[in-house]
C-alpha cells in the first residue's frame, strides 16, 4: 500500500443544525505529495482533516490514514501524523522555547534526538533568535511557522495544516510554502487546507471540495489548462477601473469573472467563448478561474448596496495622517507616517505582519492613541473630538467580532442601534441589509453558528448601516473563499463609486490591485505611496512589487 | 510518564506567566486569613446598651455599677425612655434596659420588682446574645441586692466550667482552621474551573487531542499542577494561622497534608467539571463562586452549626466536600488525631474524589463532537 | 434635544443587547434565575447562629434522687435532644474526642448530700472548645437551667428580680427575616460584579469591545449601557426575594416598598460603579475575576454581616465608611423591619451615593484614559 489517504463512501452528517458535511467522498492520496484542499467556506476541508485525524468519527464509510483506522487506532495514529488547527494550537504564554520542549516531549523524542531536530527546526523556520520570546507576542507569520515547526517534531509522515496561510503576509506565506516543499523531499506527504487559489495553484495535486463533494481531484495544472484562450484583460488603461468593470458586469452577466486589475479589468469567459464587446488581450489563466469557472462562475451582478447612498460632503481630504508615531516602551511600532486620503479613494495599507499597519490603522479609528502627530476624519481631530469622528466611521474588525450569541436580525438591531437609527429608518435601514446580503433565510441564526461568508456579510451589513462616509476594512476578506471576497468586493466598489472612501488592510495581492493608491508600511514606516502601477514594475506582479520593495528597504535601513 | 511531566511542566509555566493565578493562590489567601484572623471574632461581643434609669439612681447604685462594670455591655446613658428607643431604632444601640420608677421600692417591699429589655432584633443573633449578656448582669444584681437588703443568700450550686481543645474558647482558634478549608474549596475550584475552559476558548486542547497525550494524562497533569498550588497555598495559610496568629497545631502534619489532598482531588475534579460543562470562562467563574464557594462557606458547618438547620437541609450538606474536610482540619488543629473523625471523613472523601474523577473522566472528549 | 433623544436610543441599543446575550443561553439564564431561589429554600433555613438539637454527656457519680431530677430537667429542655449517660471519664473523653457531643456535664458524688447540708456542691461542665461560639451559647442554657433548678428545691420566698424581655422588630426572633433582608444583598453584589466586571473582560477577549469602541458613542455612555442591565437584572432577583419574604416568611416591610425600592437603587449604583471600576483596570477575565473576589471577599466579610463591625479592630471598623453593604444592611432591616425615619435613611443613603459618583467617574476616566 502506497496510499497514505484512503476513503472510501465516507460519508459525516451533523445534527443541530442538520448539515451534510462530506457527502459520500471516495479518494487515495498517493505518498510524498504536497496535496491542496480547497473549496468555498463550509464545503467540508476542516471536518475532512478532523476525520481523518480521528477527532470526528465518520457518519458512513470507511477510513484508512497511514494504513490505520483513525476511529479505533487514534493512538498510533497520532504518533506519526502531524496537525496545524485553524487556531493558533501553541500556548502564548509560553516561550517558542518552551512550546517546542513540550511538544518534544508529547512526541517523546530522546534527548539526543530532540537537540538535532530542535538545531534544525530553529535553522529551518529562522525562529532561533527569538527562542526566549512568548509566542503570544509573534507576528502572524512567525507563529504559523512555529507551528509548522512543532508538528514536524517526531518526524511525523503525514502533515495535516488547515489554512496555515491565513492572516500570514505574502512573505511568511512564501517561506512557510519552501518550508513544506523541502519537507516533501523528505519524504513527507502533506495536506494543505486554503482559501488562497494562488497557493494552490503550486501543489501536486488539489482536492476541490463544494458543498460537502469532492468535484476534483487532480493535478491543478490540468484544471487550469482548461482555461486557456478563456481569460482576458481589457487593452487599454482606464482611469476608472471601477466603472468600467460595472459597465462590463451589467453589460456581460454571462462572464464567469471579472475583477480589478490595476488600470485593467481582467474577465473569464464563459465555456461558449461568448465575447464581450471591448477591446481584449489575451492573459494567462490562474488556477483560480479554474475553480471560480467550475463552482459555477462569479455573480455578474453589480451590488445594489450603494443604491441609497447620498454623500453631500466634499471635502478633498477625508482621512488626514500627520506624522503618525506610536511607541510602546522601546519598541517604535509606527514612526512619523503621514497620508490623505481623498473623498471615494481605496486606500490600502500593505506591509509584513508586525510591521506597523494595524498600530496605523487603530491610531486614525481611534483604537489606540498616537504617541505624536494627529489624525484627521473629516477634519474632525479624533484626538480632540473622537466620537464626533467615530459616527463618520464604519469600522470591521480582523477577527470576527460582532456578537456572536445573539441571532442576525439581533446584531442587526444593536448596530443600528448604537449608531442612533431608529423608528421606521431603522426597519427599512436593515430590511435593505437583509435583502442586500440574502441574510433572510439565516436571520434567526446565531451570529457564531453562520458560514464564515455569511459572518462576513453581517460583519459588513454591520458596519455600513448607518450609512458612514468612510470605511475601515482590517483585513476584512482574511480566510475567505474566493467567490464570497468578489461579492464583497462587489459591494466595496459599488459604495466607492458613490463617493465612499475605504481604508483597507489585507494580504491578498489581488486586492491591492482593487486600491487607488497604497501605503506599504514597514518596520514602523510608510516606505512606498503610489498607486498599484506605480509600485509594480513592468512584468511584475503585485506579489512580486510587494517582496522587492521590501528587500530593496531592507539593505537601506542597515546603513 | 514523560509526556506527563511535560504536560506538568507547561501547566506550571502557564500558571507563573499569568500573575493574576499567583494573586488569587497567594495574594487573596493572605488577604483573607488576615481578615478572619483580626476581624471575625465571636466572642466577646460588646454590645452596646442603652439603660434608662426612671427612679433615683442613688438607691439602685449598685445595679447600675453592675450593668457599667460588665465586660459583655457597654451602656450608655439615656434620660428618657423615648429617646431610648429611638436609638435603638436608628441603630445606635442594639439592646434598651429600662430600670423602671418604683424598682427600689419594689425590691424593698418583697415584691419582686421588673426590668425591661428591649433588644433589637433585626439581628437575631445580636438580640439573643444581648439577652442572655443581661440576664447574666441581672443575676449579679440579685445576688448584690439580696447581700444590700440583709438576705441570707443562700449558697447556690456552682457550675464549674471548663472547654476543652481551646480553654479560653477563642474564636479565632476554629475560624482560622475553616477558614482554610474556605480558602482551599476557593482556589481548587474557582482556579480550576477557568482552566480547562480557557484551553477550549483558545483552541489548544484541540492540538493536545492529536498528540501522544491521552486524555487521562492531560487530566492527571492538570490536577497535579493546580493540586500543588492550592496545597502550598494551605500550607501557607496554615503557617501564617500558627506562626503569626498563634493558633495551636495539635495534630499530625503528615496527616494534614494527607487528609488535604484528599479534599482538594474533590474540589478539584468539582472545578474541572464546571470547566467541561460550561466551556465558557464568564459562566464557570459564577458558576464555582455559587455552587462551590458560598455553600463551602455557609453549609460546611464550619460557620453555622449543621446540627441546628433544619431536618431536610442537613443531607444536603453533606454533599458538600468541605463538610467532610472542616471536622479534620478543625480537630488537628484543636484536639490532635481524632482517629475515627479522620477515618471517618476521608474514605468519603476519596470515595467522593475518585466518583468526581471517573465523571470528569467520562465528560472529557477525545473527539470534537 | 434631538441628538440627546437618538443618545438614548443607542443606549437602549445596548441595554437590549446585553438582554438579549443573557437570554440566548439556557444556562446564563439558570445563572440568574438559580442563586435567589437556592438562597431563599437552603442559606435562609442554614445560616443560623441559633443553637438547638444538642447532645450532650451526662456523668452522674452521685446517682442520686436529686441529680436524676437536674436529668430529668436537662433531658426535657427543648434544645437538648441527645442525652448519653456514661459511666467512666475514659468513655467521656472518647466520646468528647469524636465529637458525639457538645458537652459534659460530671455530677460529683456528693452533690445530693451538699444540697441537704446547705453546703454548695459543685458540677462540672465540660465544653468543645473547638465550637467557641456554640460552646459559648451551651454555657448560657446550662446555667438557666441550673439557677431555675437551683430555685425549685430551694423554694425561697426571696424578691426575685423579674426581667421582661422583649424583642423589638422581630418579636419571634425569625432568623429568615435577618437573613433574607441581609443576604439578598450579597447575592446582588455577586451577580452585579459577574455581569459589569466579568462581562467587559469577556468582551474584551473576545474584540466585540473594540467593534463598540469605535461607535460615536462616549465612554461613560457605553458604561451606562452596561450599568443598566445589570440594576435591571439585580432588580429582577432582589424582586423574587421580596415576594417570597413576603409570602413565606411574612417579612414586613414597615417603611413601604416604594422606599425599599429607592434605597435599593443607589446601592445597586454603587456596586455597579466598583464593578466597572474594576472592568475597567483588568484585561482578561482570569484578573476580572480575582478582582471581584479581591472586593467581595472583604466587603462581605467586613460588612457586620457575620459579627458586628463593634467588635473589630479600630481601623476595620473604619473600613466600614467604605462599605456599600454595611449601609445596604443598616438600610434594608432599617427599611424592612424597623420603620426608621427619613434622616436615618438618609444617613445611610448618602455615602453610597458618594462611592457611586466616585466609582462611576473613576471608572469612565479610567476608560478614557486606557484607551488613549
Amino acid at each position: 500500500m502506497n496510499d497514505v489517504v484512503s476513503l472510501h463512501n465516507l460519508r459525516k452528517k451533523f445534527t443541530n443544525p442538520d448539515i451534510t458535511a462530506l457527502d459520500n467522498i471516495s479518494l487515495t492520496l498517493p505518498r510524498g505529495q504536497v496535496i491542496g484542499l480547497v473549496g468555498p467556506d463550509g464545503a467540508g476541508k476542516t471536518t475532512l482533516i478532523r476525520l481523518l485525524l480521528g477527532l470526528l468519527k465518520p457518519t458512513s464509510g470507511t477510513m484508512s490514514v497511514l494504513n490505520l483506522n483513525p476511529v479505533t487506532q487514534t493512538h498510533q495514529l497520532h504518533r506519526i501524523i502531524g496537525y496545524m488547527p485553524q487556531k493558533f494550537g501553541l500556548y502564548e504564554d509560553l516561550t517558542i522555547q518552551e512550546n517546542m520542549n513540550l511538544y518534544a516531549d508529547l512526541k517523546e523524542l530522546s534527548a539526543d534526538e530532540k537537540q538535532k531536530q530542535f538545531e534544525w527546526l530553529l535553522k529551518f523556520t529562522g525562529l532561533a533568535p527569538f527562542t526566549e520570546r512568548l509566542a503570544g507576542r509573534l507576528s502572524g507569520g512567525m507563529k504559523q511557522k512555529l507551528g509548522l515547526g512543532c508538528t514536524l517534531l517526531g518526524n511525523p509522515e503525514l502533515l495535516l495544516l488547515d489554512e496555515p496561510g491565513v492572516g500570514v503576509d505574502p512573505i511568511s506565506r512564501r517561506e512557510l510554502m519552501k518550508m513544506v516543499y523541502s519537507l516533501r523531499d523528505r519524504g513527507i506527504t502533506v495536506l494543505w487546507s486554503t482559501s488562497y487559489l494562488d497557493e494552490a495553484e503550486k501543489f501536486d495535486n488539489v482536492l476541490l471540495l463544494n458543498n460537502g463533494k469532492l468535484i476534483f481531484n487532480g493535478n491543478p495544472q490540468t484544471l487550469t489548462a482548461q482555461m486557456n484562450n478563456r481569460v482576458f484583460q481589457t487593452a487599454e488603461d482606464t482611469q476608472n477601473p471601477r466603472r468600467l468593470l460595472r459597465q462590463i458586469m451589467r453589460e456581460n452577466n454571462k462572464l464567469v469573472d471579472a475583477v480589478i486589475s490595476g488600470r485593467h479589468v481582467r474577465i473569464v469567459l464563459p465555456s461558449s467563448g461568448e465575447k464581450p464587446n471591448l477591446k481584449l488581450e489575451k492573459v494567462m489563466p490562474h488556477f483560480e478561474d479554474a475553480v471560480i469557472d467550475i463552482l459555477g462562475g462569479a455573480p455578474m451582478k453589480p451590488s445594489e448596496i450603494a443604491q441609497q447612498i447620498t454623500l453631500t460632503n466634499n471635502d478633498n481630504y477625508v482621512i488626514k495622517a500627520e506624522n503618525l508615531t506610536k511607541v510602546y516602551g522601546k519598541f517604535t511600532a509606527a514612526e512619523n507616517i503621514s497620508f490623505n486620503i481623498k473623498r471615494g479613494e481605496i486606500f490600502g495599507l500593505l506591509g509584513p505582519n508586525g510591521a506597523g499597519k494595524s498600530t496605523t490603522f487603530k491610531m486614525l479609528c481611534g483604537l489606540a492613541q498616537p504617541t505624536s502627530g494627529h489624525g484627521y476624519i473629516m477634519q474632525t481631530d479624533m484626538l480632540k473630538n473622537p466620537d464626533r469622528a467615530r459616527a463618520y466611521l464604519g469600522y470591521m474588525a480582523q477577527k470576527f467580532s460582532l456578537f456572536a450569541t445573539l441571532s442576525v436580525m439581533q446584531n442587526l438591531r444593536f448596530f443600528a442601534g448604537i449608531y442612533g437609527l431608529r423608528g421606521e429608518k431603522r426597519e427599512i435601514r436593515i430590511n435593505q441589509m437583509v435583502s442586500t446580503f440574502e441574510l433572510k433565510p439565516y436571520i434567526n441564526q446565531k451570529a457564531g453558528d453562520l458560514p464564515l461568508g455569511f459572518k462576513q456579510r453581517l460583519a459588513l451589513s454591520c458596519a455600513i448601516m448607518h450609512n458612514p462616509p468612510i470605511l475601515f476594512l482590517d483585513e476584512p476578506t482574511s480566510g475567505v473563499d474566493p467567490l464570497t471576497r468578489r461579492e464583497f468586493w462587489n459591494h466595496i466598489n459599488s459604495m466607492v463609486e458613490k463617493g465612499v472612501t475605504v481604508m483597507v488592510t489585507t494580504h491578498f495581492m489581488d486586492e491591492a490591485e482593487y486600491c487607488d493608491r497604497i501605503a506599504l508600511i514597514y518596520q514602523g514606516r510608510a516606505i512606498k505611496i503610489g498607486t498599484p502601477d506605480e509600485l509594480k514594475k513592468a512584468g511584475e506582479t503585485m506579489e512580486d512589487a510587494f517582496i522587492r520593495l521590501i528587500n530593496e528597504y531592507q539593505p537601506e535601513a542597515a546603513q | 510518564m514523560r509526556i506527563l511531566r511535560a504536560l506538568i511542566h507547561k501547566e506550571f509555566l502557564q500558571i507563573i506567566r499569568d500573575p493574576s493565578s499567583i494573586m488569587i493562590a497567594l495574594v487573596l489567601p493572605f488577604l483573607l486569613i488576615l481578615i478572619f484572623a483580626t476581624a471575625i471574632n465571636l466572642d466577646n461581643n460588646t454590645i452596646e446598651t442603652g439603660l434608662v434609669i426612671e427612679g433615683n439612681r442613688q438607691q439602685i447604685n449598685d445595679i447600675v455599677s453592675a450593668f457599667e462594670g460588665s465586660e459583655y455591655v457597654k451602656i450608655i446613658h439615656y434620660g428618657s425612655r423615648k429617646e431610648a428607643e429611638k436609638a435603638l431604632i436608628k441603630g445606635d444601640i442594639r439592646s434598651l434596659v429600662v430600670l423602671p420608677n418604683n424598682f427600689a421600692a419594689d425590691f424593698m417591699a418583697e415584691r419582686s420588682p421588673s426590668i425591661q429589655v428591649l433588644t433589637d432584633a433585626s439581628d437575631p443573633n445580636i438580640a439573643l446574645f444581648s439577652s442572655a449578656y443581661i440576664q447574666g448582669i441581672v443575676a449579679t444584681a440579685q445576688k448584690i441586692m439580696l447581700q444590700m437588703n440583709g438576705y441570707d443568700a443562700k449558697a447556690g450550686i456552682q457550675i464549674e466550667q471548663s472547654s476543652w481543645y481551646n480553654p479560653e474558647l477563642k474564636s479565632r482558634h476554629y475560624i482560622l482552621p475553616n477558614s482554610i478549608a474556605i480558602i482551599m474549596t476557593l482556589i481548587g475550584m474557582l482556579l480550576t474551573a477557568l482552566v480547562i475552559a480557557r484551553e477550549w476558548e483558545r483552541g489548544t486542547m484541540e492540538s493536545l487531542l492529536t498528540t501522544k497525550a491521552s486524555k487521562l494524562q492531560i487530566l492527571l497533569s492538570k490536577y497535579i499542577a493546580y493540586y500543588c498550588l492550592a496545597l502550598s497555598s494551605a500550607v501557607f495559610c496554615t503557617f501564617l494561622s500558627v506562626v503569626v496568629f498563634n493558633v495551636p497545631f495539635r495534630g499530625s502534619f503528615l496527616v494534614y497534608l494527607l487528609t488535604s489532598s484528599l479534599f482538594l482531588f474533590v474540589s478539584i475534579g468539582m472545578g474541572f467539571i464546571i470547566s467541561t460543562l460550561t466551556r465558557n470562562q464568564f459562566l464557570a467563574s459564577v458558576a464555582a463562586s455559587m455552587f462551590g464557594f458560598l455553600p463551602a462557606v455557609m453549609l460546611s458547618g464550619g460557620l453555622f452549626e449543621i446540627t441546628s438547620m433544619p431536618k431536610i437541609i442537613q443531607p444536603l450538606t453533606s454533599v458538600i466536600p468541605a463538610t467532610h474536610f472542616v471536622p479534620i482540619i478543625k480537630n488537628l488543629f484543636m484536639a490532635g488525631n481524632i482517629w475515627p473523625i479522620i477515618w471517618q471523613n476521608s474514605i468519603f472523601l476519596l470515595l467522593y474524589g475518585l466518583v468526581m474523577f471517573a465523571l470528569l473522566y467520562g465528560i472529557t472528549k477525545e473527539r470534537i463532537e | 434635544m434631538d441628538a440627546f433623544i437618538n443618545k438614548c436610543y443607542a443606549i437602549w441599543a445596548l441595554v437590549i443587547k446585553e438582554f438579549q446575550i443573557i437570554w440566548s443561553d439556557p444556562k446564563n439564564r439558570g445563572m440568574i434565575l438559580l442563586p435567589p431561589i437556592m438562597m431563599l429554600a437552603i442559606f435562609s433555613y442554614a445560616a443560623t447562629f441559633e443553637v438547638n438539637s444538642i447532645s450532650m454527656l451526662i456523668y452522674d457519680k452521685d446517682n442520686s434522687q436529686l441529680s436524676r431530677t437536674l436529668i430529668d430537667k436537662l433531658a426535657d429542655t427543648p434544645y437538648i435532644k441527645h442525652l448519653y449517660m456514661v459511666d467512666n471519664p475514659h468513655e467521656l473523653t472518647e466520646k468528647m474526642d469524636n465529637e458525639t457531643a457538645f458537652a459534659a456535664l460530671t455530677v460529683p458524688q456528693d452533690f445530693a448530700k451538699k444540697i441537704y447540708l446547705n453546703e454548695t456542691p459543685s458540677v462540672q461542665l465540660i465544653l468543645d472548645g473547638r465550637r467557641s461560639n456554640t460552646a459559648q451559647v451551651i454555657s448560657g442554657y446550662i446555667t438557666q437551667i441550673m439557677a431555675t433548678f437551683q430555685y425549685e428545691i430551694q423554694n425561697t420566698s426571696v424578691p426575685k428580680i423579674q426581667l421582661q424581655v422583649r424583642h423589638w422588630f422581630n418579636p419571634q426572633l425569625n432568623y429568615q427575616w435577618y437573613i433574607v433582608t441581609s443576604f439578598m444583598g450579597v447575592l446582588v453584589t455577586v451577580m452585579m460584579l459577574a455581569i459589569t466586571a466579568l462581562s467587559v473582560a469577556q468582551e474584551k477577549e473576545l474584540g466585540t469591545f473594540d467593534q463598540v469602541l469605535v461607535s460615536p458613542l462616549k465612554p461613560f455612555e457605553i458604561l451606562i449601557g452596561k450599568t443598566i442591565p445589570a440594576i435591571a437584572i439585580a432588580y429582577i432577583d432582589l424582586t423574587i426575594m421580596i415576594i417570597a419574604g413576603d409570602l413565606v416568611f411574612n417579612i414586613p416591610a414597615a417603611r413601604g416598598y416604594f422606599m425599599i425600592y429607592l434605597c435599593i437603587f443607589v446601592f445597586l449604583l454603587s456596586i455597579a460603579g466598583i464593578g466597572l471600576f474594576i472592568s475597567t483596570i483588568c484585561q482578561t477575565q482570569q484578573q476580572a475575576i480575582f478582582g471581584v473576589f479581591c472586593f467581595l471577599a472583604p466587603t462581605f466579610l467586613l460588612s457586620g454581616f457575620i459579627t458586628p463591625i463593634e467588635n473589630m479592630p479600630r481601623f476595620l471598623q473604619d473600613t466600614g465608611w467604605f462599605n456599600p453593604l454595611t449601609y445596604f444592611f443598616r438600610l434594608m432591616r432599617g427599611l424592612f423591619l424597623k420603620e426608621i425615619d427619613n434622616g436615618t435613611i438618609w444617613q445611610n443613603i448618602w455615602p453610597l451615593f458618594i462611592i457611586a459618583v466616585c466609582t462611576l467617574g473613576f471608572a469612565s476616566w479610567f476608560f478614557n484614559k486606557r484607551l488613549n
